[in-house]
């Protein structure tokens, strides 16, 4: 069994990280998968990432390293999936190819204006997620 | 720690209710809570209104099947029914109560759909204060 968090690096993420890891310690059989995708779509120092592959395999290890080093702690199976592209898109993808069976997510806590101006991450997977999606908040 | 599952009768709430007790086997410590909400704004739920007695057998039913399968894993489970908007009422209550983790089905909706009605459970991820599971 396989159960997912998606990490953007914010304290959210961390929580649902948290999450995620207490019900993988509680399931017999379970591993944790560390998702994490970078937003080419960002105009912030992602984008000039863009250009050099080594800084941006760094810059996504530097976000998943926290959650694998508490996965390592608690002794628990981690793999680490990164991706690119549009957040909630590539997710939804790698959901439809692997067999995941929790999504675990962090809530950014977004007003209205926020989310329609920069769109849900967690609303449209949670949509289009075929298996059960947990939004810790 | 409380757990909370939004039950409406249906297959999917079933499924969320089965959800639940696999977080309680994992939180020792756990409650379990089931809810379900009337929502008057529906025609044969508004009919319903005139007898409580109906009222409350109505509810009974509705949430009949989940307490089974809660009763079959041997955990004890509290019952809360209410009244009114159902993503109202479910939210003053996860926010009043100190509900830890919220559980929903969603009842897969189609976009259409969607539009006319409004999805319950975003609006209820979006203000409770708790951590809320969707099961498909």
């Amino acid at each position: 069994m396989k159960i997912a968090v998606a990490i953007d690096g914010s304290d959210h993420s961390i929580r649902a990280a948290e999450y995620a890891l207490t019900l993988v310690e509680n399931t017999p059989d379970a591993e944790l998968e560390v998702i994490s995708v970078t937003d080419y779509n960002k105009v912030e120092e992602e984008q000039l990432l863009l250009q050099n592959l080594k800084s941006l395999s760094l810059y996504q290890d530097r976000l998943v390293r926290p959650v694998v080093e508490m996965a390592e702690k608690a002794g628990v199976k981690t793999t680490v999936k990164l991706l690119r592209g549009k957040p909630d898109e590539e997710i939804i993808k790698h959901l439809q190819t692997e067999e995941v069976e929790q999504l675990v997510l962090g809530s950014r806590g977004m007003n209205l204006m926020q989310e329609m101006a920069l769109g849900s991450v967690s609303r449209s997977v949670m949509e289009q997620a075929n298996c059960p999606v947990t939004i810790v908040k | 720690m409380k757990i909370a599952v939004a039950v409406d009768g249906s297959e999917n709430a079933l499924r969320a209710t089965d959800y639940a007790l696999m977080l309680m086997r994992q939180f020792s410590e756990a409650k379990l809570e089931l809810i379900h909400v009337i929502d008057y704004n529906k025609e044969d739920e508004r009919l319903l209104k005139q007898s409580p007695n109906s009222l409350a057998m109505y509810q009974k039913k509705k949430i009949q099947s989940a307490l089974k399968l809660v009763k079959d894993k041997g955990i004890d489970a509290e019952v809360t029914m209410l009244k009114g908007n159902p993503q109202q009422q479910i939210i003053k209550y996860v926010n009043t109560n100190e509900i830890d983790h919220l559980i929903l089905s969603s009842r897969g909706l189609n976009t259409l759909q969607k539009l006319v009605m409004g999805s319950t459970s975003q609006k209820v991820i979006k203000h409770v204060n708790s951590s809320v599971t969707i099961i498909k």
